[in-house]
């Protein structure tokens, strides 16, 4: 199984890794990237299984990165990892094709929550 | 937790004890070290030489969510993040303006929508906050982690002054 992590921020993706690991996901192969364009560019080459991505960040936001995704015809699953938590980002991440909002500060007990049916059917 | 006055969301300081303690007792607590309000009556100088990370929101509210600390806490908050001493210099400027953008995103949740939310902005050094015609002071939040104090402060904006940066 591969995971595509894409935030701004390296401490917050080495966090996402530390709390995947803390979860019970360990033993999938991670790939990191740090904005919407490099996570587009890094979905066409590594094909992944799962993406976690970040709302806002520099280049392409998240939102915007789904929204080329399902344009482009991907229908790579995906779930948002974000400060934003408020019920009209979720409506919008939902509504552009999103599985899940995990609002950042997360637990690993919210991991198992959100990804461990996505992982399980996957 | 928020409380609207005619139209306007009112921020208690404990609101943002709340929001700041989940975000600490997410990322910062594996020794144990929670956040607390101050206990000792030493609050932040902010005269001096400090570390501050602010995130902006526009829309329905328009505002700034500021967290203050001295530069030895950052690094320590930066170590704890990554669970390393081994951190550079970006590493504290990233470490610290996620944290506000944590605080800043939850913050948000709880003002009048809808609004955006900035990318964080990270500056060191002697920066004096104060109150003007366009900007006012809506809350602040002394607290304590491992001994040490920092400061999160709400800042309320019209519209003409929300450029970002800090207030």
């Amino acid at each position: 199984m591969k995971i595509l992590i894409v935030d701004d921020s390296r401490v917050m993706r080495q966090i996402v890794v530390r709390t995947l690991r803390q979860a019970g996901f360990a033993g999938h192969e991670l790939v990191e990237a740090a904005n919407g364009v490099e996570g587009l560019e890094a979905v066409r080459t590594h094909a992944p299984d799962l993406v976690l991505s970040d709302w806002n960040m520099p280049e392409m936001t998240g939102i915007d990165m789904l929204a080329t995704l399902r344009a482009s015809g991907s229908q790579v699953p995906f779930g948002f990892v974000t400060s934003e938590g408020a019920p009209e980002m979720v409506g919008r991440a939902e509504a552009a094709g999103a599985l899940f909002v995990i609002t950042k500060p997360f637990t690993p007990e919210g991991f198992q929550e959100k990804l461990g049916p996505v992982l399980a059917g996957v | 937790m928020s409380i609207v006055s005619d139209g306007e969301v009112v921020l208690t300081p404990t609101d943002l004890e709340e929001i700041a303690g989940w975000v600490w007792s997410a990322f910062l607590s594996e020794d144990g070290a929670m956040m607390s309000p101050l206990l000792a009556d030493a609050p932040l100088d902010t005269d001096g030489e400090i570390v501050h990370a602010s995130v902006a929101v526009h829309g329905a509210w328009n505002g700034q969510i500021l967290l203050e600390l001295t530069e030895e806490t950052a690094l320590d908050v930066s170590r704890a993040m990554l669970q390393t001493n081994d951190v550079s210099p970006e590493d504290v400027t990233d470490a610290v303006g996620e944290l506000v953008n944590m605080v800043g995103g939850n913050v948000k949740s709880l003002m009048s929508s809808p609004s955006a939310l900035t990318l964080p902005m990270v500056m060191s050094g002697k920066v004096k906050h104060r109150a003007t015609h366009a900007v006012s002071e809506v809350c602040r939040a002394d607290l304590e982690w491992r001994g040490k104090p920092l400061r999160v402060s709400v800042w309320s904006s019209t519209r003409e002054n929300e450029n970002g940066g800090t207030p």
